[in-house]
């Protein structure tokens, strides 16, 4: 390797003259320069055009123009540069397309690749394509969306959308005005809001909230307003979310808060975990299990479960994407590179990153926080395989670890490498693992 | 066609050039499994989470977890056989770490438990140490000083032979996590992991932050889900990757060496490591919590130095 430095060296001083000693890498050199040439220079020549763009490619494609002249039209296609997009000749990609449709749109919108950056990021804008949301060409809605913003979004979000039909709706939801307080692609704020919590609802409306005729105005300065109330609907007056701990909902503050007085901060009897395990005496018991899951004391159990309310069972303070991929990052990013690479998944759960399907921890003390096999419920979906295939169970002892056999045996569900989300080719490479007599 | 063929011959001649050689260093990793450990004998173990060896009595101790006993065997030599379990007479449960110092005294966490129970097996007494917090994972030097990482509060307590509190370790970033394992080196100083953040941390014996390296990526070098460090008695600095199935080895400034491990069950490959212990005859003991297996390698050079 010094050789061959010393050989760039002299060759970089000595160039004009042309004198290398080491005939081999001349060779080399030599090669790479007619190369790079070869690569660089245009091999073919221009031929001249019957037409002008874009006026040729709407000789054949007719209805184009008309259908390219709605009220936002993407700036290349009111300039006529079809080919910036598009191969007239080949390509490896529907609709003559240069690139990967994200990649395509990224080469030139790199503020928009910026945005891949932020913490919360919109999971159809990380995993989807642009054409998902936007028309490459024209439409009849700002930023060329392919529907007005109001249905686009709430397309998607069936479940957000069923909660138009609650009594209590915030104005910006009820108007159907996702953007108003979400980012379509990604903020630094959780479920890519425009703001923190706090900031976006008292942009609107101050802090009303009293306990016994005395406002809370202090301690709740600068809070999640979402801890108590829903950012969208709810069938209670006040907007609060579905699901409340009891306590909360009987309005006795006093059972964990110390005496609330005005214009001093709110604070609780005891710290951390020890004041939920005054109640949940069962769920302190969960401490001991081999596994547990926890951060630290203070964050013991708040770090899944809001002590107020939420709008999902169990208090969940968050959508298990946010709950456990804010943390486990490198598990998300390996499964994105899964479901590029096996292009179709079938498995609900883990498409949908309801990691709490499988995983609850701490909860369960078997490894990886799985629940028991059984509860996992994989054969709920799965009803015909392995019943006629392969035995699972204690009667089939995995040969490498001297476990008994179960479906993530062979499956690995975050970082399959080959279709069934399989660890190996089922044609023979998984087989012979433990089957080694073929 | 012309174009593609030469760009084939190209890129194969930058690959002879350049590729093969990176390749090759990295799987010339200078580490050889020597066994996997002998457990049927104790039957079996129950996700074990950590190991210790006590190079004073020449012993190798299991926290075999899921039992709920410690399991101990004979570190003479590279034979590894099982001396004893130890369950304090069933009272033991679900052991997280234990040490031993000079002495013989066993120094042991528990799940669930605010305290560190020291057994005098000499004697047959039982004392204990407690910790305000969630006491977890515990080292050792060569002094016997007793280091205690302490969850609840994010801290690593160090504690003198006599059991006094000396110094506390900390971090006072406002995005520190917490600590998820501890290595002390020969000359006392700190050695502390945290996972979220995929950061080492090297303090000094008085607990002064002296310095920091890593960073969760992809990168080579990056760490994914690092869970436990461990140091040989060169100071390079070992850390298990539970997602990547590796070892990444930096010297003592943090600069990458070289890693080893691979995704698989059979021997010499990794599944989900969990815990690396390094003893001071650069014995490297690794245990993959999952499929309850501890293996055992050495480098290369080990057998050079004629250890």
């Amino acid at each position: 390797m010094a050789h061959l430095l010393k050989g760039t060296a002299y060759f970089a001083m000595n160039s004009s003259r042309f004198k290398i000693q080491d005939s081999g890498f001349r060779k080399i050199v030599i090669f790479l320069i007619l190369f790079v040439s070869v690569l660089g220079g245009k091999t073919y020549a221009q031929t001249k055009l019957k037409v002008g763009m874009p006026d040729l490619c709407y000789g054949c494609h007719e209805g184009l123009k008309k259908e390219f002249s709605k009220d936002h039209v993407h700036v290349p296609v009111k300039k006529g540069q079809c080919i910036t997009c598009h191969n007239p000749h080949t390509s490896n990609h529907a609709a003559l397309i240069k690139d990967e449709i994200n990649i395509l749109c990224l080469g030139c919108h790199k503020e928009v690749k910026e945005d891949f950056k932020n913490k919360s990021v919109h999971s159809a804008f990380k995993r989807g394509e642009c054409t998902d949301c936007h028309n490459p060409h024209s439409s009849n809605y700002r930023y060329i969306l392919t529907k007005s913003e109001n249905f686009l979004c709430l397309d998607c979000h069936k479940a957000v959308k069923g909660h138009l039909e609650r009594p209590y709706l915030i104005p910006p939801f009820r108007e159907k005005r996702c953007l108003s307080c979400h980012h379509a692609h990604a903020s630094n704020v959780r479920n890519q809001l425009v703001k923190s919590p706090s900031q976006l609802c008292q942009s609107c409306h101050g802090i009303r909230c009293q306990v016994n005729g005395i406002s809370l105005s202090f301690t709740l300065k600068g809070s999640d307003c979402t801890n108590c109330h829903s950012g969208h609907s709810s069938n209670s007056k006040g907007i609060f979310n579905a699901y409340g701990h009891l306590a909360f909902l009987q309005r006795k503050c006093g059972e964990c808060h110390n005496p609330i007085l005005a214009d001093r901060e709110v604070t609780t009897k005891l710290a951390g975990k020890e004041l939920c395990f005054g109640c949940h005496k069962e769920e302190k018991k969960l401490l001991s299990n081999i596994n547990t899951h926890m951060i630290n004391e203070e964050n013991a159990c708040t770090l899944c479960h809001n002590p107020h309310s939420s709008n999902r069972k169990g208090l969940i303070s968050k959508a298990d994407e946010e709950l456990c991929l804010s943390c486990h990052q490198d598990t998300d990013r390996k499964q994105i590179f899964m479901e590029k690479k096996l292009k179709r998944i079938r498995c609900v759960p883990v498409k949908e990153r309801k990691c709490l399907k499988c995983h609850r921890p701490p909860h369960y003390d078997h490894p990886l926080y799985l629940k028991p096999q059984e509860s996992i419920g994989c054969d709920t979906c799965h009803k015909a395989q392995h019943t006629i295939t392969h035995p699972l169970g204690e009667k089939a002892i995995d040969p490498r670890t001297g476990h008994p056999m179960n479906c993530s045996t062979c499956h690995i569900m975050h970082a399959a490498k080959d279709k069934f989300m399989l660890y190996y080719n089922r044609d023979r490479a998984l087989c012979i693992q433990c089957h080694k007599e073929y | 066609m012309a174009r593609k063929k030469l760009l084939v011959i190209l890129v194969g001649i930058l690959w002879g050039l350049f590729g093969s050689p990176l390749i090759l260093a990295q799987k010339k990793a200078p580490v050889e499994l020597l066994m996997t450990l002998d457990t049927k004998e104790a039957g079996g173990v129950n996700q074990p989470l950590s190991l210790f060896l006590s190079e004073h009595k020449q012993q190798l101790i299991i926290s075999d977890t899921g039992n709920s006993r410690l399991l101990f065997f004979d570190a003479r030599g590279d034979k590894f056989k099982l001396l004893e379990e130890f369950n304090a007479d069933g009272e033991m449960f679900h052991p997280i770490s234990a040490v031993q110092d000079s002495h013989g005294k066993l120094y042991v966490t528990e799940r669930g438990k605010n305290e560190v129970i020291i057994y005098d097996r000499g004697t047959n007494s039982k004392d204990v140490l407690a910790v305000e917090g969630i006491p977890i994972y515990l080292a050792m030097d060569i002094n016997d000083n007793l280091y205690v990482l302490e969850r609840g509060h994010k801290k690593i307590m160090v504690f003198n032979p006599r059991l006094q509190l000396i110094s506390q370790v900390s971090v006072s970033d406002k995005a520190f996590t917490n600590f998820s394992d501890v290595a002390i080196d020969k000359k006392g100083r700190i050695y502390a992991l945290e996972t979220l953040a995929g950061k080492v941390y090297v303090f000094d014996r008085e607990g002064n932050l002296i310095n920091k390296f890593g960073k969760r990526g992809k990168e080579r070098g990056d760490f994914q889900f690092p869970t436990s460090i461990a140091l040989d008695p060169h100071g390079n600095i070992y850390v298990v990757d539970q997602h990547r199935h590796k070892v990444l080895v930096f010297d003592s400034q943090g600069t990458l060496q070289w890693e080893f491990g691979k995704l698989g069950w059979k021997k010499g490959t990794l599944y989900f490591p969990t815990h690396i212990f390094i003893d001071s005859s650069n014995h490297i003991f690794i245990i993959e919590k999952h499929i309850n297996r501890i293996q055992i390698f050495a480098p290369l050079y080990r057998k050079a130095e004629g250890l």
